[in-house]
């Protein structure tokens, strides 16, 4: 019995040991098996496997920063932007493509053909429509389309519609800066789309960021134009109004400050809303103020003036023989306007009843070299410096150009090309005391609410002497007060202009045209210390068309609101000085 | 509450009872350096969660706050408030005579 016990316990002791060994065996193999796995997940599948994870928790979220608002001086905005949503399709994932089809044109506004033709592409993202407006978008989100997506995105607008659009510009759809100063200023302004990384739960939902958040870099620099959002718009409001009274072609306004070159108004007429350019015909989204030059005509002749008077050859008082009206150069008749006869006249009479033959004399005793000198330094043939693009630096032939008839023709403003931009500078030289400032349309670089550069006024150059400008701003006040420049007075405060009305050439026929002109008036207020320089240039008016019938009101308009605007009081007002205390 | 650990020790697990107080005191401190760990990790989520509903809200704000600067530039359009000063309220433009000029010093 005791050995048959024995002979049990030995069997169930190798039967232990079998079966240890057994398991032994399989635990081995499994363990064999764990780390094959591991190894071929910790290893082989590594990088598969943490972008997987990382999609699962990560997910990126993108922040727009849109383009820098634009402001006027006194930081009205003139331009933003609005968040809109622009909408596209995945069209393998649409799966009842002609109901799709439906609601997207209905919702959408949109041609059914265009929509249904977009939803057959075999592309994967196709757009259907950018920057909708935000209720479009809403309602066609309520229909829960499959394959139908939405991108945020920034559109710019214009809240002020018309005015200065010209100088302002506008954006593509991409908001790239395509006139104006959005293009100028496209570096500075351009919108930045920031992506940052977001860790997620399991359902979906943003817990916080990997990186930390960097804004401050990213955001846009905002800029602030010298233009004035008043003197803008009562410059574009007079100035349409004559030109729709005259059934002009066009018109243009300018409104300076001449002691710094900083733009307070430049309007073009016609005008168009930059928030849809693409309804307006191209040749009015040009800033003619700038882009394109005219023969100045009679408001040139302060120029021969000042070169005359700064080189000593004359004095306001000196007289000139005016021909009785005719004169001939060459085979060339040179007349007056209107038929006007005019015999010995002063310097200041030449100017102040504009006599084209008085001009001309002047122009000879300055002579052909010195007065192409002060043509030059005065800033005509150059570019203005002004930073907006497209400026044409106007036409004026090099003096080794000219002809017999040159020297006559330019002091009365004909056979030269001038810019608006051109002009008006030239004018401010002669208001402040003879400085060539550079005009300027910004005024500063704003980020986060803070100045970050201020554009400074910059002095190119002086032109003419102080008693010059003095001589000429008593030649230019007799303008208004007893020459063609009438209609440009100001009650109580004293002006000083130039009125001129200057023939068109006409390509076609190579002569100048006898029913078109160029209607103008340039002039300073209050002429002895003056704030503001205008021009106006009333292209092609019907019925009348001297520059001061046409175009001298409308200075007179712009000067009268624009000075009472910047406090400046005429001497028929009652001015109270109050002591706050 | 002592006699019956004691007894549990003894007759059940058949351990000495200050094993098993040991035991019960390492577990007691393995849960609350544990709670000590995940604790402000529970709150930072709690937090980043408010944080993401205020910066939600924050942009829509944020969103309406510029559509209704938009709103307000365009109503003050020099152009607009010219027109119905002239046309609804009837409002001219005073002569020379009718303007007082006021300085302040």
């Amino acid at each position: 019995m005791a050995k048959q016990n024995k002979q049990t316990a030995g069997t169930f002791r190798d039967g232990i040991e079998g079966r240890i060994k057994v398991v032994s065996v399989l635990l081995f193999l499994f363990g064999a098996a764990l780390i094959a796995r591991l190894a071929f997940l910790q290893i082989i599948q590594h990088d598969t496997l943490v972008a997987k994870s990382e999609k699962q928790y990560l997910s990126t979220v993108k922040t727009h920063f849109g383009r820098g608002i634009i402001y006027d001086r006194n930081l009205n905005e003139l331009a933003r932007n609005v968040e809109t949503e622009s909408v596209y399709i995945n069209p393998s994932e649409i799966f009842d493509r002609k109901a799709t089809a439906r609601i997207l044109s209905a919702t959408l506004k949109l041609d059914p053909d265009q929509v249904r033709k977009k939803i057959s592409s075999k592309k994967h993202f196709v757009w259907i429509k950018r920057k909708s407006p935000l209720h479009e978008v809403a309602e066609l989100k309520k229909s829960g389309l499959s394959g139908v997506g939405y991108v945020s995105e920034q559109k710019r607008f214009y809240p002020k519609r018309e005015l200065a659009a010209s100088v302002l510009g506008f954006v593509g759809m991409d908001n790239q800066g395509l006139a104006g100063i959005e293009h100028a200023y496209q570096a500075k302004l351009k919108g930045a789309t920031f992506r940052q990384v977001m860790e997620r739960d399991a359902r979906g939902r943003n817990i916080q960021p990997v990186e930390g958040l960097r804004n401050s870099n990213l955001r846009n620099y905002d800029l602030a134009l010298t233009l004035d959002e008043v003197i803008q718009f009562t410059t574009e409001y007079h100035l349409k109004k004559q030109v729709e009274h005259f059934k002009a072609d066009s018109g243009m306004a300018v409104v300076m400050n001449p002691h710094t070159g900083e733009i307070y108004a430049m309007a073009n007429v016609p005008q168009f809303n930059p928030n849809r350019y693409g309804a307006f015909p191209q040749q009015v989204w040009k800033n003619n103020i700038i882009a394109s030059s005219y023969e100045p005509g009679s408001i040139f002749k302060p120029i021969v003036a000042a070169a005359a008077l700064d080189k000593g050859l004359a004095r306001p008082q000196d007289i000139f023989f005016c021909e009785n009206g005719k004169m001939e150069i060459g085979n060339v008749h040179i007349g007056e306007a209107s038929d006007h006869k005019f015999g010995w006249l002063t310097m200041r009479d030449i100017i102040a009843k504009s006599s084209n033959i008085g001009a001309i004399k002047i122009a000879q005793q300055v002579g052909r070299e010195p007065f192409y000198e002060y043509i030059r330094k005065f800033g005509f043939g150059e570019k203005s410096g002004l930073s907006l693009p497209g400026e044409s630096k106007g036409q004026l032939k090099e003096q080794k150009a000219w002809n017999k008839l040159s020297l006559a023709s330019i002091s009365f403003g004909h056979e030269i090309a001038v810019t608006p931009i051109q002009m008006v500078s030239a004018l401010a030289a002669i208001a402040n005391g003879g400085n060539l400032m550079e005009p300027r349309i910004t005024h500063s670089l704003i980020k986060d609410g803070r100045v970050i550069e201020q554009f400074k006024p910059e002095k190119i150059r002086r032109v003419i002497s102080e008693k010059t400008s003095r001589q000429l701003v008593e030649i230019l006040k007799s303008v208004v007060k007893t020459g063609t420049g009438k209609k440009a007075a100001l009650e109580g405060i004293d002006v000083a202009g130039k009125t001129g009305t200057a023939q068109k050439y006409n390509t076609k026929t190579q002569s100048y045209s006898k029913t078109e002109f160029i209607s103008s008036f340039i002039g300073f207020a209050p002429a002895d210390s003056p704030r503001l320089v205008i021009l106006v240039m009333i292209d092609n008016p019907k019925g009348l068309h001297w520059g001061s019938v046409v175009a001298a009101p409308v200075f007179r308009e712009i000067a009268k609101k624009a000075l009472r605007y910047l406090n400046v009081p005429s001497s028929k007002e009652r001015v109270f000085i109050l002591d706050r205390a | 509450m002592f006699d019956g650990v004691n007894k549990l020790a003894k007759s059940w697990l058949h351990v000495s009872s200050k094993d098993l107080w040991m035991a019960i005191s390492i577990s007691i401190l393995f849960m609350l350096g544990a709670l000590a760990l995940v604790w402000p990790n529970v709150k930072k989520i709690k937090l980043a969660y408010e944080y993401q509903d205020l910066a939600r809200e924050h942009r829509v704000l944020l969103k309406e706050n510029r559509l209704l600067n938009l709103e307000r530039e365009s109503l003050r359009s020099l152009d607009r408030v010219h027109r119905l000063a002239k046309s609804e309220v009837g409002m001219k433009e005073p002569g020379v005579g009718k303007i007082i000029t006021i300085f302040l010093k």
